[in-house]
């Protein structure tokens, strides 16, 4: 058996922003392999069968620690090792990365000095990523149409993915069919995507990019601000509540009884009672999405936030779409990898939980794609959304707000019930389309 | 059974600031995530200390007065009324149960030694009144040392 390890962008890396890798694995033989791969803050874990003359590549988005090389512990028909993935860091002064992977584009030509605190590379179209995880490296990034005719088709959907979340990109050369398919697709009004005739013109419209960014979605705390609740006692009320009773049931049986057994029993009913209540308890469990995509937009960007409460000793697992994978985990939590029957990776965070524990899980940003947005309406949006949509509009502008959770979100057949908003910003005239 | 009585009350006196502390703690802090992680490994710390002066003052206390049997019940008692505030801690991740389960043993085999001091200190003692004092100052002693040297036993648990 075989394994390679494989990085994006050819092998380069900016510290703090996530990345993929691929995990090529060659079997010789009938093979049956377990792997963890510890990079940063991100664990994973994926066992798989892989039969004779096969081989399978996985792609895995993580968080690369700039100053650790990512590890990959492989058990494999009895067998183990470790194998180290190091990279080429990309490290300050660099204040923007732009990737090339375009023949027609004149690197070292004298406009590149016009951008200072630019990094360019020139990267061949292979090491372009297959996840979407992988384009936080970089910040612009330039290609040629014959470049992007030989993307696998992996890499396009990500490509594609990318220029839905308003990532700024340039494309060399594209026919009129083509740019306009791109056109779609983009988010933000397609204000991040250029389509140039000639590579001479493609970095000075990377550097027209460069001079602006998308309006930032909803942070962290924003979101768990409009969390939803559900309605349930708090645990903390229920084990206040369990001491307090606790506490009276000893002093009674002090007062009633001159003997050990009942005084004995009290505390033992207590700890019986304690772990029946609070052991093996599934936690609660939340996802609240944010989406904002301009008005006649087909794709919508989105920030969401998985909240796991612990209500006692118990398991949380959770599938996740491919897109959405968090790169930063709780201590203690896994992304279990799995294979699906057309050789896709199928993702799902893993972890324990405990009475109290609380743990908030940032889902990657990412876009959602649909012929057009499922429209309900509750007519009623509580007072942290509607406070949060009314502090977006100053920054948006007009825009009305829907009820709206993206299907691969939806979490249809979980425990975990899924909230979302959907933000339409007026856009009047930039597309066109809706006029 | 009066030492039983006695011992479950004073486990139960206290125990109660820690229940009280730690209720106070978690209804100002909700579900507090991982700061439960602090607010139980303190009382934890607390409880055992707690436990351990009590335990010193009372295995003295008992060993003039009653034989081996009621005391060895009483000092039962002594440790299984926390038992529930141990739970929490384990159900609330901050301790394995195996710390616990040391902690408990530690408490237990203290008590009774304590108890066998106070017993040879009763059959040595030349008089009424020498035994009174001896067993006071041992009571002061103990109590002193267990608190001070604290951090070292409750180090060696693994709180």
């Amino acid at each position: 058996m075989k394994v390679e390890l494989i990085a994006p962008w050819d092998g380069a890396t900016r510290p703090g922003a996530d990345s993929e890798i691929g995990i090529r694995i060659i079997a010789r033989s009938d093979a049956k392999i377990a792997f963890d791969l510890n990079a940063g803050r991100t664990r994973a874990h994926a066992e798989l069968s892989i039969p004779t003359g096969t081989i399978r590549t996985l792609w895995i988005p993580y968080r690369p620690d700039p100053d650790e090389p990512a590890r990959l512990g492989l058990s494999a028909n009895g067998g183990t090792r470790l194998q180290l993935l190091r990279r080429h860091v990309l490290r300050a002064p660099v204040g923007s990365v732009m990737a090339v992977a375009a023949a027609t584009v004149p690197l070292g030509s004298r406009w590149l000095s016009n951008m200072p605190g630019v990094a360019v590379m020139a990267v061949a179209p292979e090491s372009l990523p297959r996840t979407l995880h992988a384009y936080d490296q970089v910040d612009v990034v330039v290609i040629g149409v014959s470049e992007l005719a030989r993307l696998e088709p992996r890499q396009l959907i990500a490509f594609q993915a990318n220029l839905a979340r308003c990532g700024r990109v340039v494309v060399v050369g594209a026919v009129r069919r083509m740019a306009a398919l791109f056109g779609r697709t983009t988010g933000c009004g397609g204000a991040f995507y250029r389509n140039v005739a000639v590579g001479e013109d493609a970095i000075a419209a990377a550097g027209g990019l460069l001079d602006r960014s998308p309006v930032g979605l909803p942070g962290l705390e924003q979101l768990r601000g409009i969390a939803a609740h559900d309605g349930k006692t708090p645990v903390f009320m229920l084990v206040i509540l369990y001491l307090l009773f606790y506490t009276a049931a000893i002093i009674a049986a002090c007062s009633v009884s001159r003997r050990a057994v009942p005084v004995l029993l009290v505390p033992v009913a207590f700890l019986v009672l304690a772990i029946l209540v609070w052991y093996g308890r599934a936690p609660d469990s939340s996802l609240v999405v944010w989406s904002e995509g301009e008005s006649g937009e087909t794709t919508a960007r989105y920030a969401a936030v998985l909240e796991v409460v612990g209500r006692g000793i118990g398991a949380f697992h959770l599938p996740v779409p491919a897109v959405a994978v968090p790169t930063v985990l709780p201590a203690g939590a896994v992304l279990r990898v799995t294979l699906d029957p057309n050789g896709q990776e199928k993702f799902s965070i893993q972890m324990g939980t405990h009475l109290f524990s609380r743990s908030t899980i940032p889902l990657h940003e990412a876009s959602n794609v649909s012929a057009a947005p499922v429209i309900e309406w509750e007519g009623v949006r509580p007072g942290a959304v509607d406070r949060l949509f009314r502090r977006r509009m100053k920054d948006r502008g007009t825009s009305f707000l829907l009820p709206y959770v993206p299907p691969s979100l939806r979490m249809d057949g979980t425990t975990t019930p899924a909230r979302g908003w959907r933000m339409v910003i007026s856009n009047p005239g930039q597309r066109g389309r809706w006029q | 059974m009066t030492e039983v009585r006695t011992a479950a009350l004073a486990a139960m006196m206290g125990s109660l600031p820690v229940i009280v502390w730690v209720s106070g703690m978690l209804a100002v802090n909700g579900t507090p995530g991982e700061g439960a992680g602090d607010i139980f490994s303190a009382a934890l710390r607390g409880l055992f200390t707690v436990l351990g002066v009590i335990a010193a003052v009372f295995g003295i206390w008992c060993a003039p007065r009653f034989g081996w049997r009621n005391p060895g019940a009483a000092q039962i008692v002594l440790l299984t009324t926390p038992l529930p505030l141990f739970c929490l801690a384990w159900l609330a991740g901050v301790v394995p149960l195996q710390v616990l389960g040391n902690g408990l043993l530690l408490l237990a085999l203290g008590s009774l030694l304590i108890l066998g001091l106070g017993k040879a200190i009763v059959g040595i003692a030349p008089g009424r009144s020498f035994e009174k004092i001896a067993l006071g100052a041992l009571q002061l002693v103990l109590a002193g040392g267990v608190f001070i040297t604290r951090d070292l036993w409750l180090g060696w648990i693994g709180i």
